[in-house]
């Protein structure tokens, strides 16, 4: 059984998935929000979006004139890098959560890559400068990784591991 | 007697099987003897020969010798290594047509089938061997060119048997001796030593038809004991051929198994025992936490089945090589009836191979059947029943007999009890009386609170005398149930006394692939030569570059051993934990109102709800 194929028949699916696929949806679109929000709103989008207001031509060329300029000035790169980053993981998100609403294998290793990243992002945000909002983003994903954890699910999205027999051995 | 002894011995005689590539086989001490010097090393250091090789015999190593304390005498298999005859030899021997039986391969590598730290582990220990005493490299080589000039005589194929008559057991006990053991340079194992005793016993027992037969059996692990050594003889995990236990040799080591494969070894070197038995502390609590937070109380107290701080070795008992006994190619030539007045049991205390003075003791060659390498007697000659945890446990027919003995005890004692529990109960009341005729008169205070102490001691004794008749009412329940399935000829579950039996690596985990023996091989290089590049080019970023340097050494660990799932999720745990504590931290009080607040809302709904009803 490949890592994309559906969980094993007979196996009973765990209450609460479905309110789990909904939540990581809902985590994607907060996500891809954000992303939005960082790039367009922090900064070189309100330039951009003042250009249009005032009816100046947007071109590539002073998009990118624009870009260079910010980026000389160190804003809008780590910017960029922080929306493309929150992007990322909002597609992620929204597969993730196809997967698990249709039990496929990987949609738990996916599931528990996105938490993480989340709680990881989290933290790094937390300890740099403490927004209101990231707790909130962290209580949800540690009370999601605690909903993964739980043997029910796991074995829902994979069979049980082998242990190895092992021996203690003295020696003559 | 002793040609009953004999009879015995050899209508049960154990058959072994060996793994391809091993070079030693059982032999007879004589024959061994003819090729030994014996030496005795004093305190100070020095040693003298006693026997030249050729002088030796076992009258001579028997002889009474007083050489004060600390002194220790052994013999040495292998004289000068010369070395132009070793080279001689290793190349013929490296261009003749071999058999498949001589030749060994070692499959996926143990390196590769355990983590980063105990491969870290395993490096120290090989460089330990460069400062501890150990065998010559080229004494394995030496040895099995010794063996090979020998004569056919000194190598039949030969066992040493016991038998023992204790507390109805019978026990055949099958010493088997080699003249070497290169388990390390043989077979990438622990130890390399001249001179290997092992040993398998086997328990009979007078059957319904007043007949001996075998019940229990026990493979001797090292340096193990107890119940985890046997099998009950109808266990399927005990091979036989007919009446005759199959033994599947461990490679080089010459421990014995009851089924073929490749066995996972751990060493606990002792200068890490601390830290072995703090992980193994650790590792229990975080299993149990686990447990209790997911409502699974019984999982308190069990390992994490992680042992990191231990050396890994692998065992190859697969069987597919030289096979000696009944009904396999050879057969056994000599079956030698030992005791405790054999001479060269009885007597000679000392090592029966080199004393390298390795500290941890496992280079050098073991003592004979009967003692330990400290010259103290060993566990399984002199309580051959309690090495194999056979101590607590009767031989089936006498089960039978002894469960209605205990039964008739233990209603004698119940009917005891009872009539105690009676008189007890009588004097009770009449105290209660006397008490309660008291009550109204003041003037007997002081009486009266002295019958209230004797109430009170007497009801402590009736509780005490209450429960130990409950005790002997289950008691009895259980061994009348016993008493029926006895009679009904039903057995207990054979494995019921095993917790953690000894098994072999399963096919799957024996797959590792390419990449990740490839790995397992360079990791604990390249990481050192890492560190020491940071040390000399980025001593400012020394703590992050090592930081660094793990993360990458733990990512490629998991990746090449296909275990990056347990990885991310492992780590995600621990981010939640970090989180969780981040949170705890900044709203502490918040926490604490809401769940004050919490308990006071439902402890009013239940009371509310209590009224209500």
């Amino acid at each position: 059984m490949s890592a994309a194929e559906p969980h094993q028949i007979g196996i009973t699916r765990p209450r609460l998935l479905n309110l789990i696929g909904s939540f990581l949806i809902l985590q994607a679109v907060a996500w891809l929000v954000l992303g939005i929000y960082h790039f367009f709103i922090l900064n070189f989008g309100s330039t951009l979006l003042n250009q249009w207001l005032v009816a100046k031509t947007i071109t590539l060329r002073s998009m990118l004139d624009e870009l260079f300029i910010q980026a000389a000035a160190q804003q809008v790169l780590s910017t960029l890098v922080e929306s493309l980053v929150l992007v990322g993981v909002a597609i992620s998100g929204f597969f993730t959560a196809i997967g698990f609403f249709n039990g496929r294998r990987n949609a738990w290793i996916l599931a528990v890559t996105i938490q993480g990243t989340s709680l990881l992002l989290g933290l790094i945000v937390y300890f740099i400068k403490k927004p209101v909002h990231i707790y909130l983003v962290l209580l949800i994903s540690s009370l999601m990784v605690a909903y993964l954890s739980e043997d029910e699910v796991r074995a829902y999205f994979k069979p049980a591991a082998n242990t190895t027999g092992s021996i203690q051995h003295g020696n003559e | 007697m002793e040609t009953n002894d004999l009879v015995l011995l050899r209508r049960y005689e154990p058959a072994l099987r060996f793994t391809r590539g091993e070079s030693f086989f059982p032999m007879s001490v004589e024959g061994y003897l003819a090729e030994c010097s014996l030496w005795v090393n004093y305190p100070n250091g020095t040693a003298e020969c006693l026997a030249k090789e050729g002088e030796l015999g076992v009258q001579r190593l028997t002889e009474a010798r007083a050489h004060g304390f600390g002194s220790i005498y052994y013999l040495q298999f292998i004289e000068k290594v010369n070395l132009r005859t070793l080279a001689v030899y290793q190349l013929r021997d490296t261009f003749r047509k071999k058999s498949q039986e001589e030749v060994f391969h070692a499959g996926s590598g143990r390196l590769a089938r355990v983590g980063f730290i105990p491969r870290f582990i395993d490096a120290l220990f090989s460089l330990s061997l460069l400062a501890r005493g150990r065998v010559p490299g080229d004494y394995a080589l030496a040895a099995r060119a010794t063996v090979e000039k020998m004569s056919p005589d000194q190598l039949l194929r030969t066992y040493y048997g016991r038998v023992v008559r204790q507390a109805g057991w019978v026990t055949l006990q099958y010493w088997f001796f080699y003249p070497f053991n290169n388990w390390r340079s043989g077979f990438y194992g622990v130890n390399d030593h001249e001179a290997d005793w092992e040993m398998v016993s086997l328990y009979l027992a007078e059957n319904a038809a007043g007949e001996l037969a075998p019940e229990w059996v026990a493979y001797a692990s090292h340096d193990y004991s107890g119940d985890e050594l046997r099998r009950r003889w109808d266990d399927p995990e005990v091979q036989k051929e007919g009446d005759h236990p199959l033994i599947f040799v461990g490679a080089g080591s010459h421990a014995s198994y009851f089924l073929p494969g490749e066995y996972l070894a751990e060493i606990e070197l002792m200068v890490l025992s601390p830290l072995v038995h703090l992980a193994e502390y650790v590792g229990k609590f975080l299993v149990s936490l686990r447990g209790l937070l997911m409502g699974k109380p019984e999982h308190a107290g069990q390992t994490s089945g992680v042992s990191i701080l231990r050396v890994p070795f692998v065992d190859y008992a697969r069987g597919d090589g030289v096979s000696i006994g009944p009904g396999q190619v050879e057969s056994w030539h000599k079956a030698v009836l030992i005791d405790d007045h054999t001479p060269w049991v009885k007597d000679y205390r000392g090592l029966w191979g080199l004393l390298t003075k390795d500290p941890i003791a496992g280079e050098d060659a073991p003592a004979g059947p009967k003692y330990q390498r400290d010259g103290a007697p060993r566990k399984a000659w002199v309580d051959p029943l309690g090495w194999a945890g056979l101590d607590k446990v009767l031989p089936a027919r006498r089960v039978l007999a002894l469960n209605r003995e205990r039964q008739l005890e233990l209603e004698g004692e119940l009917e005891q009890t009872s009539c105690q529990i009676n008189e007890k109960q009588e004097q009770l009341v009449d105290l209660g009386l006397e008490a309660e005729a008291m009550l109204p008169l003041s003037h007997l205070r002081q009486l009266y609170q002295k019958r209230q102490l004797q109430i009170g001691a007497l009801s402590g004794e009736i509780r005490k005398l209450q429960e130990r008749a409950t005790e002997l009412s289950a008691t009895l329940e259980a061994l009348d149930f016993q008493q029926k399935r006895l009679e009904s000829g039903e057995l207990s579950p054979a494995r019921a006394h095993l917790r953690r039996p000894m098994q072999p690596e399963e096919t799957a985990q024996l797959r590792v692939n390419r990449l990740a023996e490839f790995w397992a091989a360079i990791s604990i290089g390249i990481v050192l030569v890492a560190f020491v590049a940071l040390v000399i080019f980025a001593r400012e970023a020394l703590l992050l570059g090592v930081a660094a340097l793990v993360g990458l050494a733990v990512l490629f660990e998991a990746l090449f051993r296909g275990r990056l799932g347990d990885l991310i999720f492992r780590l995600t745990v621990l981010l939640s934990i970090t989180a969780m504590l981040v949170l705890f931290y900044e709203f502490f009080w918040q926490v604490v109102v809401v769940s004050v607040l919490f308990a006071g809302g439902y402890m009013l709904w239940e009371n509310l709800r209590e009224i209500w009803r």
